[in-house]
């Protein structure tokens, strides 16, 4: 089953059925970019689909976990008021690879329901180019349907397509790899070293979304940080 | 005070101090998308500023502001409600919390400089030196702008270090 996909340009594409030539990364030690300086990614998350707290709450950890072996930080929100710059989809981005504009946060709204002709088989899709919206979009019924028929645990699920739509967005590209975290089709093994904590982002995946978000923090400067105390 | 009027404030206080190059960035940890520089952890080498509705008791009866430390943190407090008093048609209010902005900014980086004679670090303001068009500067010395300018550097150096 095809579980993951990105941008509309590959909705045909991503569909490759056979066997994987997987690659997985096995964690040992710290991770070479755990030092300064610190590359943080603001989260936008907004949950639509009501997804129980403790399944969220695990999933953002799964997510920040497999990020946090790329070197990356991510600093989680999940604003009560959905600004406009975060609502709707731009889907005019999808082919149109922008150089500028991009915003210096990820926007991931998780739908409780899809239609089965959107995105066939997808946990959910990413639009890496997009300049108001979100980027990541998770259907939440296909994560519960892929955790029983996978054995895995929902969260786990929920967490591994997160990162796995963040990445997209981060590496600016719709491909997918023939292992790792980025590959497009995850079967019965895939998942097994997943729950295991044994499936990353490749070293090159992790180098060139560690350097997009420090890019995204610019030169270092000195923070002046404006707290606005209400009557 | 909104956002917006905050802004207009900062980018005030940015102009006033501009000539020391503090290569500093304004970060509103009250927006509705709290920035991730606000999180709970974040370095004791930030400067904090805190716009208060109401004057501290403390505070001297003209004060607009009082720069000090809360917990391990350089802290600016700044009142809001004395600075809405100022506030006239020839002088703008994002001018006049501008002006203070740049002054405690000052205080936190360069404490040992004080207050001068002229310019933004004088101890009370005249009208002109709010009124739109007014005659005000930075007019810090040269000691008190490098000074700031290396204390600003520093903390940023500082900032990475912890992080390591």
């Amino acid at each position: 089953m095809s579980e993951f996909h990105s941008g509309l340009r590959v909705l045909r594409s991503a569909f490759v059925a056979g066997a994987l030539s997987m690659a997985v990364c096995v964690l040992s030690g710290k991770a070479k970019h755990e030092t300064s300086p610190e590359a943080v990614l603001q989260v936008r998350l907004y949950d639509r689909a009501q997804v129980p707290a403790e399944t969220l709450q695990l999933a953002m950890g799964e997510s920040s976990r497999i990020f946090k072996m790329a070197g990356i930080k991510l600093d989680w929100n999940q604003p009560s008021v959905e600004p406009s710059e975060d609502r709707g989809l731009d889907m005019s981005a999808a082919d149109a690879r922008r150089t500028g504009g991009d915003r210096e946060y990820l926007v991931i709204r998780i739908l409780r329901t899809t239609s089965a002709n959107v995105f066939p088989g997808a946990l959910g899709f990413a639009l890496p180019f997009a300049q108001s919206g979100a980027h990541v979009e998770i259907f939440y019924d296909r994560v519960l349907a892929t955790a029983r028929s996978r054995n895995a645990i929902p969260y786990l699920v929920l967490g591994c397509a997160m990162a796995h739509e963040s990445g997209h967005v981060l590496l600016r590209s719709s491909d997918h790899s023939s292992g790792g975290l980025m590959q497009t089709n995850w079967n019965e093994l895939t998942w097994h070293l997943a729950s295991k904590g044994l499936l990353a982002f490749l070293p090159g995946e992790k180098s060139q979304m560690r350097q997009r978000v420090l890019a995204f923090q610019g030169s270092p400067k000195l923070n002046i940080l404006v707290y606005r105390s209400s009557g | 005070m909104t956002s917006g009027g905050l802004q207009a404030a900062e980018r005030e206080a940015d102009g006033l101090l501009a000539p020391i190059s503090l290569n500093s960035q304004w970060v509103d940890c009250t927006a509705p998308v709290v920035p991730a520089a606000c999180g709970s952890a974040h370095p004791r080498s930030d400067l904090i500023v805190r716009i208060l509705p109401k004057a501290l008791e403390q505070a001297d009866a003209n004060a607009l502001r009082i720069a000090g430390h809360s917990g391990d943190y350089d802290t600016a407090f700044i009142f809001y409600d004395r600075i809405l008093a100022l506030r006239t048609q020839t002088r703008l209010l994002h001018v006049v919390l501008g002006h203070v902005l740049a002054h405690e900014i000052t205080h936190l980086l360069a404490p040992e400089a004080g207050h001068s004679a002229s310019g933004i670090m004088r101890a009370s303001w005249s009208a002109n030196d709010l009124d739109v068009g007014g005659s005000s500067c930075h007019g810090l010395s040269r000691q008190v702008a490098l000074l700031m300018h290396q204390q600003a550097m520093q903390r940023i150096s500082t900032r990475y270090a912890e992080n390591e």
